[in-house]
């Protein structure tokens, strides 16, 4: 048989007995036809994962799709339960706000903007310290260092960043208490005290004073997280 | 859709039959899976290769007389493939191999390819990935399908074999060709 018959019938695996042993002679004496055939079966790898490549990429849009629900017909189902829900009991939604979501949505600590940190600086003082920490998540120590400062000078600005790191480390009645008193005085730091107050108070499903602290917010000056707040404000309503 | 059908779709890589197939166990499948100390990221990945090793297995013939139901045996590859993966993280020490924990392993025939490519099969590769359309159609009902000349010929609605045949062979040349000026 023509040796390339001979390979071609090797793959579609059609090799009657007698041609597999001329396949397998040729196989150990001629190294030119080993050498196609290593060629070939290389061939045949690359092209499987290739498939394979394909059919992940299809299957990772499958799972996006599951995510994004963007498909007609679970807009359908989600849009009967909504009618069903809204028709039968419109109360029950009012009380069902849920705050945990809001929270996490809405929630990131307040950027660092007192103490530039320069990577490679060995600065060593202990507000380089306590802003280095914050702004690597490390809100335990961080707080540790924001408790010293404080200790040796009190200041409404490092408190606001101490109560930051109490809400990222759930202590949020004791940043709430910070909140409070540093809205006692007014200062530029106000509307962010009331946008944090807001989510503190959110965070304990206090919504009534959540929507206090966002109006508050909303009705000022400051431009700080305006939009935000109302936005979240509809939601809460 | 029967099993056999799901099968025969595959074969022919219907995407819907992949999707239906895709959609109807995840659920199933995340459940099952969370039983493990694993991700559910990792879960989602594995999922989509215990899936794409059915698919192979589907295309090769190595399922056609399947004596389980395809779910079961889609989720005796997951099993096969998380227990890899603990292995792997080092969350789990295996005394044996992952494999011998698939109980029934003759009613589970499966084969999984995870090797890497060594160097001659990625220049290979970048030089099929530049081959035209009718070369890569050709090539892969050939390698991948095992379909001979005159199932191409069908199939991609030639008028011979020998035009196949030609055309194949072509291929092959401009692959060697590209490999070689390298």
């Amino acid at each position: 048989m023509d040796k390339k018959e001979l390979i071609a019938q090797y793959f579609t695996q059609k090799l009657s007995q007698e041609a597999q042993k001329e396949f397998d002679h040729l196989m150990a004496t001629d190294a030119e036809f080993a050498k196609d055939v290593t060629f070939q079966k290389n061939l045949k790898t690359i092209i499987e994962k290739e498939e394979r490549n394909t059919v992940k990429q299809q299957l990772q849009g499958f799972e996006a799709e599951e995510h994004s629900g963007f498909n007609y017909k679970n807009w359908l189902i989600a849009a009967t339960i909504v009618i069903l829900l809204g028709l039968s009991s419109f109360w029950y939604f009012n009380n069902t706000i849920d705050t945990e979501k809001l929270y996490v949505e809405n929630f990131e600590p307040y950027r660092n903007v007192v103490q530039p940190i320069v990577r490679g600086e060995a600065k060593t003082d202990l507000k380089t310290k306590a802003f280095t920490a914050y702004e690597i998540k490390n809100y335990t120590e961080a707080l540790r260092y924001f408790d010293e400062l404080l200790k040796e000078n009190p200041d409404e600005t490092i408190a606001f960043y101490k109560a930051n790191v109490l809400m990222k480390l759930d202590k949020t009645e004791e940043a709430v208490a910070i909140f409070k008193t540093n809205l006692k005085t007014s200062d530029s730091l106000d509307a962010k005290n009331n946008w944090y107050l807001a989510l503190a108070f959110l965070k304990n499903e206090n919504i009534e004073n959540a929507k206090d602290q966002l109006s508050h917010l909303i009705k000022s000056e400051s431009t700080f997280k305006k939009d935000e707040a109302k936005k979240l404000l509809k939601k809460l309503n | 859709m029967t099993d056999n059908a799901v099968i025969e779709a595959l074969k022919k890589r219907d995407p819907n039959a992949l999707k239906q197939i895709y959609a109807n166990n995840r659920l199933a499948f995340i459940g099952f899976a969370k039983k493990y100390p694993i991700t559910e990221d990792d879960i989602i990945d594995i999922y989509q290769d215990a899936i794409i090793a059915l698919r192979d297995n589907a295309v090769n013939g190595t399922i056609d007389e399947l004596k389980s139901e395809l779910k079961t045996y889609l989720f005796s590859i997951g099993k096969y493939m998380i227990f890899n993966k603990l292995k792997q993280q080092k969350k789990m020490y295996l005394v044996e191999n992952p494999s011998d924990f698939i109980e029934n392993k003759e009613a589970f025939p499966f084969s999984i390819n995870t090797d890497e490519l060594t160097n001659e099969q990625k220049q290979l590769q970048t030089a099929f990935k530049a081959l035209g359309e009718k070369c890569k159609a050709v090539l892969t009902l050939f390698y991948y399908r095992g379909f001979d000349l005159e199932e191409i010929m069908k199939e991609l609605n030639y008028t011979n074999k020998d035009v196949v045949k030609s055309q194949k062979s072509r291929c092959l040349k401009s692959l060697k060709t590209m490999i070689f000026k390298n």
